[in-house]
């Protein structure tokens, strides 16, 4: 009897245990349910890091290949030892130019094959060739020679030192080379068309691991069971789905029912109602700066004879002036004249902030005193009266009677173009249309077609288009070299396509390039006056950037989104059964 | 009937080249092209823009465009001692200009001459031998990016189809038997109503309802999101049918009823009704079988088109839904200038078409024995 007892209490405690294990278990890899997110835009194009080109693609590869330099989610800087990089430190010689990189040595693919320096090597093996279609042409023009000391060590030598060398690696990712030895071999030409870019079969170093892709559905990616820096020892959720959801509206109302687990950026429409229903407790949300700016850029050459800014020998060509544009108290008028209160309320709900140059009031390269333009529209009507314009004729539209550019008589007369279909980009352009009006414009709104819209741009044969803009993070204040430098005033690709050229300007974004040492606030004080030029010269107009508001279902776990990431701890979310 | 559908098939041809030429034609005259797409690029160097429009053949003339698209290149530039570069072209240039960085003819300084490079044998072997082209935005063969979303289209238009015809033909019907009375009415109403609110708000309309307010039908995609690579088969996620079905059947619906009433009408006026009759024959009878089955015939007439418009997809539809078809691809495609996608929509809504009213004349025929294709 006493043994029958004595086993009957041993099976007792070994379901009593085995009832404590299976809790225990379940809070283990995968366990959490998966992260369903919408993809808005359209198909990834590709999985491979190389040629990769879209966001959307971009979206996917962050989830299963690791940066090679990290980007700390807390300081929204690069560093050694973040968090998804693969770099673990790396050291500058005297020369400025040759950068040993030192890799962590616990990462591998999922195919159990470490991640090394050589996957690195494959990367920019390709890339530098110039044969693939990569878009990381920078890297060319950057990057001199690279080699491989060992499997954790890297050393890459750079053409020319400067301040920003490790923000040219942003674009750099280990590629698995033991697969894409075998797979696309040294044809880097013909990488483009492999059927091998959307069916990867290793991937690995992140939180997920490549499962599948259902074209015009959804990506889907599974939790990583060797991911080392999963924040609970183990990635959590069972996997990430990227569902395709082209209409905002059903978008949101997925959403509202809980088909989905996250939305990173809730339409503006819905703001007000996700933010009060997650002050109730139905959501949980977060609000951040956008990395997007609103601008209008306003063409300052002749639009009818668009030609580069600079001739093969670097010397500025002479490429006209626009018959209005031209004179930048006219540019300083329109900002003048623009109401933003106004602007805000009637195109954004509110939501805008605005902004005086190209760079976030939470960029280090911020300077302090740069504000944005009053709206003060007696200021902007005597700028017009200074710069030439006046209503001769009491139409209520301004004329050219002794201004720098136009024939005499000719009306104060522009055309503004924006991407059809953007209803606040609409909105805000309609706005501006009568605000303008007001001071004795003849302002003409066209709304595109995107692709057009494109092609006027880069052809340089507009008055004025209003777009986004979006901005690195880390925020990269050299940036702007690409877009108001003349170098960038190239008909047909170039983005300076307003023609700026300001020989202050592009000395001092040289300078700070390049600055010996780098000192970081005096390269501070040169971006400031910088930003500072430009605002007064107006090439563009900085119209706003915005919050964006992030919401999750209260069912996630461990959801905490940082400024500098919404996803950094995404292996720890979990998401609870409802 | 056999050679009726032969004559009518060799009449296609030009139908189809037409239609393409046109297309084409069309496409071309949109503001920028895939050079302007591809090389909104700041680093792409001027150089690099001139050779990627000689790689792309925008350089050429319209005709000859159009030529390589349809019939290739590889017999207008080809290389006959295999050393990789061409030898010999017909209409289109064997030598291109050397560029200068800044993307301008290289000139001898000794000769005056314009220095050249040779270019590469052409590899396209055109539509007609089945070579579709790559898509620029996609960077796959043309061909794949649409044949996977073939069977989200066919799956969903037939079901429209089918679903707006049984209805169609049954409502119309009720119509014309109760003619002036309220299904009548009702249903005349209840077409100029659907008529007159488009797809897109329908669409909004029915998944806010059903998929949100009453949270009885799925909002939208083709089937449940899970880790699988692939979704089960039609008749365990017909729930995901349903919606999109109503709406693009909706149109059709109404469109099949008034036309089976007129079509009723019609017969039930005609001699050989008026003579059942008087043999005595019950109503029932002869609505069904007298009435109906000829009133049929005319709606063949519609049914080849309809077949074509739904095969190629419902733009407005799929992109509400989410549903993964072709009409989604072909709203995308123009915008990023992806011309090869544009093109092999194109071709592919030019062969549904023209099968579709050759489907159409021959179900004529088969239905109404009146009617003989010689």
């Amino acid at each position: 009897m006493n043994r029958l007892i004595r086993i009957a209490t041993i099976v007792a405690l070994l379901v009593f245990t085995a009832t404590l294990i299976v809790p225990i278990a379940a809070q283990d890899m995968g366990s959490g349910g998966p992260i369903i997110e919408p993809n808005f835009g359209d198909d990834p194009t590709t999985f491979n890091p190389i040629i990769a080109n879209d966001g959307t693609s971009y979206d996917v590869i962050n989830r299963m290949f690791p940066d090679f330099i990290g980007v700390d989610s807390a300081t929204i800087a690069y560093m050694g030892g973040a968090k998804g990089g693969l770099v673990s430190s790396w050291d500058i010689a005297e020369d400025g130019v040759t950068y040993t990189f030192h890799l962590r040595d616990d990462l591998a693919w999922s195919d159990g094959v470490p991640i090394t320096a050589g996957d690195v090597a494959w990367f920019l093996e390709a890339t530098l060739s110039g044969e693939t279609t990569s878009p990381r042409q920078q890297l060319q023009d950057s990057v001199a020679s690279f080699e491989v000391v060992d499997d954790h060590t890297l050393i890459i030598v750079f053409n020319e030192a400067n301040c920003t060398l490790i923000d040219t690696l942003n674009p750099v990712y280990p590629v698995p080379a033991h697969i894409f030895e075998e797979v696309y071999g040294d044809d880097y030409a013909g990488m483009d068309e492999n059927d091998y870019n959307l069916n990867p079969t290793v991937s690995g170093g992140e939180a997920f691991v490549f499962s599948n892709f259902r074209p015009g559905e959804q990506t889907t990616l599974l939790a990583n069971a060797d991911y080392p820096e999963a924040e609970l020892g183990a990635v959590i959720p069972q996997g990430w789905v990227y569902k395709v959801v082209t209409d905002q509206v059903v978008q949101m109302e997925q959403f509202f029912v809980g088909e989905l687990t996250f939305v990173d950026s809730v339409p503006q429409a819905n703001r007000d109602d996700v933010k009060a229903r997650g002050a109730a407790g139905e959501f949980q949300t977060f609000e951040t700066p956008a990395a997007t700016i609103r601008f209008l850029s306003l063409n300052i050459a002749d639009p009818s004879n668009p030609q580069d800014g600079l001739d093969e020998d670097g010397n500025p060509i002479d490429q006209g002036r626009h018959p209005i544009l031209g004179d930048v108290r006219v540019r300083q008028a329109l900002n003048y004249g623009m109401n933003f209160d106004e602007v805000n309320e009637g195109a954004f709900f509110g939501t805008g902030v605005p902004v005086a140059s190209h760079v976030r009031p939470t960029d280090w390269s911020f300077p302090a005193g740069l504000e944005p333009y009053p709206f003060d529209a007696e200021k902007a009507m005597s700028l017009l009266d200074e710069a030439g314009f006046a209503d001769s004729d009491g139409d209520g539209v301004r004329e050219c009677s002794g201004c720098m550019h136009a024939e005499e008589g000719a009306p104060l007369a522009l055309t503004v173009k924006t991407n059809a279909g953007n209803t606040s980009q609409e909105a805000l352009y309609t706005i501006l249309q009568d605000q303008w009006n007001e001071l004795g414009f003849d302002i003409t709104l066209e709304f595109v077609e995107f692709g057009t819209l494109v092609s006027e741009f880069t052809a340089q044969t507009y008055d004025a288009i209003g777009v986004f803009w979006g901005l690195a993070t880390p925020a990269n204040p050299n940036g702007i070299a690409d877009i108001f430098l003349p170098g960038a005033d190239v008909v047909g690709s170039g983005y300076n396509t307003q023609s700026f050229n300001n020989p202050r300007l592009n000395e001092l974004i040289e300078d700070a390039r390049n600055l010996p040492g780098c000192d970081l606030e005096t390269r501070k004080a040169m971006y400031g006056e910088a930003y500072q030029i430009l605002r007064d010269e107006s090439p563009w107009i900085w119209i706003s950037t915005s919050n964006v508001l992030l919401a999750a279902q209260t069912s996630v776990e461990n959801w905490a989104p940082r400024a500098g990431g919404a996803r950094w701890n995404i292996d720890a979310w979990t998401i609870a059964e409802s | 009937m056999v050679k009726y559908i032969i004559r009518r098939l060799l009449q296609s041809i030009p139908i189809f080249f037409g239609i393409t030429l046109i297309s084409y034609w069309l496409m071309s005259l949109a503001p920028g092209g895939p050079v302007e797409i591809l090389a909104f690029n700041n680093r792409m160097k001027p150089r690099e823009r001139e050779e990627l429009k000689y790689i792309l053949g925008v350089n050429d003339s319209l005709p000859v465009q159009y030529l390589r698209w349809l019939l290739g290149d590889d017999w207008m530039r080809w290389d006959r001692d295999g050393d990789g570069l061409a030898d010999s072209a017909v209409l289109v240039d064997l030598y291109a200009p050397l560029l200068s960085e800044a993307g301008k003819p290289l000139v001898d300084e000794a000769t005056g001459e314009v220095l050249i490079r040779p270019l590469p044998p052409g590899t396209a072997r055109g539509i007609i031998r089945g070579d579709f082209g790559s898509s620029i935005y996609y960077k796959r063969a043309a061909i794949d990016v649409l044949v996977e979303r073939l069977p989200a289209t066919v799956e969903l238009g037939m079901t429209s189809l089918l679903v707006g015809l049984i209805l169609g033909v049954a409502i119309g019907i009720l119509a014309a038997v109760n003619h002036g009375g309220w299904f009548d009415q009702s249903s005349r109403i209840g077409a100029v109503i659907v008529n007159s609110i488009p797809n897109f708000g329908l669409g909004l309309l029915m998944l806010l309802v059903f998929g949100s307010i009453l949270g009885i039908l799925p909002l939208g995609g083709r089937c449940k999101t899970t880790l699988s690579d692939t979704c089960p088969p039609i008749q365990e996620r017909l729930e995901y049918l349903i919606l999109p079905t109503i709406v693009l059947a909706a149109g059709g619906v109404a469109g099949y009823s008034r036309f089976m009433r007129a079509s009723m009408l019609d017969v039930v006026s005609q001699d050989y009704i008026r003579t059942a009759r008087s043999k005595g024959l019950s109503e029932r009878l002869i609505w069904l079988r007298h009435g109906m089955r000829n009133a049929l015939i005319p709606i063949a007439t519609f049914l080849g088109p309809s077949i074509t418009f739904l095969l190629s997809g419902a733009a407005v539809t799929e992109s509400v839904f989410s549903w993964p078809g072709v009409g989604r691809l072909l709203v995308q495609a123009p915008g990023r200038r992806d011309y090869t996608v544009v093109m092999i929509v194109v071709v592919y809504a030019a062969i549904a078409n023209i099968l579709g009213y050759l489907l159409s004349d021959m179900l004529y025929a088969l239905i109404d024995p009146r009617i003989r294709l010689e």
